[in-house]
């Protein structure tokens, strides 16, 4: 806390990654992500600075973004059972093989644009930031 | 756009009747000015400004509806005018509020998504572009801390603390102190203390010690407010601004209460140029 004013909360790139939940896979709504393209490639994309210069970042998306949310639409999904088991079993094997927290979020696009591509989830996660420590 | 929550953990310090008075000191100023009254209690911002007919309508859309994904009309329709000012005025679901949050939380996390309870008046006000139709928006919570006074400040960030100069007032700044660093760190924020507004001050010596107390600490004090029991107990009798009361239901003008006018009209300019600092 401090004298004078605090963020401003209507700033493009406001921190909203916050929670009160233990969890620590906790998310969160971003509305000011809404409409956004989620951004698979490690290209560099320009977002807005706190000021509302525009900055260049390389960051992978992972570590790009307020919220998991952020770049994303939502999107209703009808899955059958055995799928959303089959999401389950591949976020434990990812989370356990990259040794950290993933948001499920995240590996069910993963599961998606590899099958797409005809790549991993695992390699989609990577690219998009995840199991870097073990790099 | 300036934001602030009126901010005051003890009751009845005149926190609403600040609010809505530098609410119509913008609006005389020529700016747009929203406030979101989150207080479920009767004499909120909302009951001073007049607004809120329908408060006590279960069937009527209401800011809780909308913080809950459950509206049933646009945003737009919620908004009352007093005073040159845009109201969302207080529904007495407000005080259901936690448990509504809550319960909507926990569905979320059931479908695997993740909500925020604290979070939510922020996502309104986004959603319903509040930033660039309004040049001054102020939330007034009520003094309890609880997910009200948590969406406020989040959805702000800076706030302006009336500090009654009394042991009930100086506890409310060191709770204030308390509570602050733990939001921030919970929500990931920066909350700023826009100001510290002295109030009812009488200037006995037990006061004036309080009140020195108070500067000694980092927080910018603009202005001090005096006592203006039989002002400020007017207005709410006739449910207006004290800049509508001296003029529309005092027959004669007392310079006294010219001067808490100017007073909080230098407030009032003092917190936009805090914020909109010229370039």
């Amino acid at each position: 806390m401090k004298s004078g004013a605090g963020d401003d909360p209507f700033a493009e790139d406001s921190s909203e990654t916050g929670d009160t939940h233990s969890e620590s896979d906790a998310e969160q709504a971003d509305a000011s992500s809404k409409g956004e393209e989620p951004d698979t490639a490690s290209d560099s994309p320009s977002i807005t600075g706190p000021n509302g210069q525009a900055q260049t970042q390389a960051l992978p998306y992972k570590y790009r973004r307020d919220s998991v949310k952020q770049g994303r639409n939502q999107q209703p999904v009808f899955l059958q059972s055995e799928t959303e088991e089959l999401i389950d079993e591949t976020l434990d094997r990812i989370e356990e093989r990259f040794d950290e927290n993933i948001y499920k979020t995240d590996v069910v696009e993963a599961m998606l644009v590899a099958g797409g591509e005809g790549t991993t989830p695992e390699a989609v996660l990577e690219r998009w930031g995840y199991g870097m420590k073990n790099r | 756009m300036l934001a602030y929550t009126t901010y005051s953990e003890a009751g009845g310090v005149g926190k609403s009747t600040l609010a809505a008075n530098l609410a119509v000191a913008d609006a005389r100023a020529g700016r747009k000015v929203l406030v979101v009254d989150l207080d479920p209690q009767e004499a909120s911002v909302s009951y001073l400004l007049d607004v809120g007919e329908h408060r006590s309508d279960a069937q009527a859309d209401s800011l809780v509806r909308h913080m809950v994904e459950r509206e049933r009309a646009p945003f737009e329709d919620l908004i009352e005018t007093s005073e040159g000012v845009d109201v969302v005025p207080a529904h007495n679901s407000l005080e259901q509020l936690d448990r509504h949050l809550s319960r909507r939380e926990e569905e979320a996390n059931d479908f695997g998504e993740n909500w925020n309870r604290n979070v939510q008046l922020l996502r309104v006000l986004r959603e319903n572009g509040i930033h660039e139709k309004y040049d001054t928006l102020i939330v007034d919570p009520p003094a309890t801390a609880d997910v009200k006074l948590y969406n406020a400040i989040h959805a702000t960030r800076s706030l302006l603390v009336p500090f009654e100069p009394s042991g009930k007032g100086r506890k409310s700044v060191d709770g204030l102190e308390d509570l602050v660093p733990g939001l921030e760190e919970n929500l990931n924020i920066n909350v700023g203390v826009l100001a510290i507004v002295p109030n009812r001050f009488k200037g006995t010596n037990d006061q004036q010690d309080m009140l020195d107390d108070i500067k000694k600490r980092e927080y910018d004090i603009p202005v001090v407010l005096n006592e203006r029991g039989s002002l400020f107990e007017g207005c709410w009798r006739q449910q207006c601004s004290a800049f509508k009361y001296i003029e529309e239901h005092r027959s004669r003008k007392r310079d006294y209460e010219l001067e808490t006018l100017d007073r909080i009209e230098q407030l009032a300019d003092h917190l936009r140029k805090t914020v909109e600092a010229p370039a």
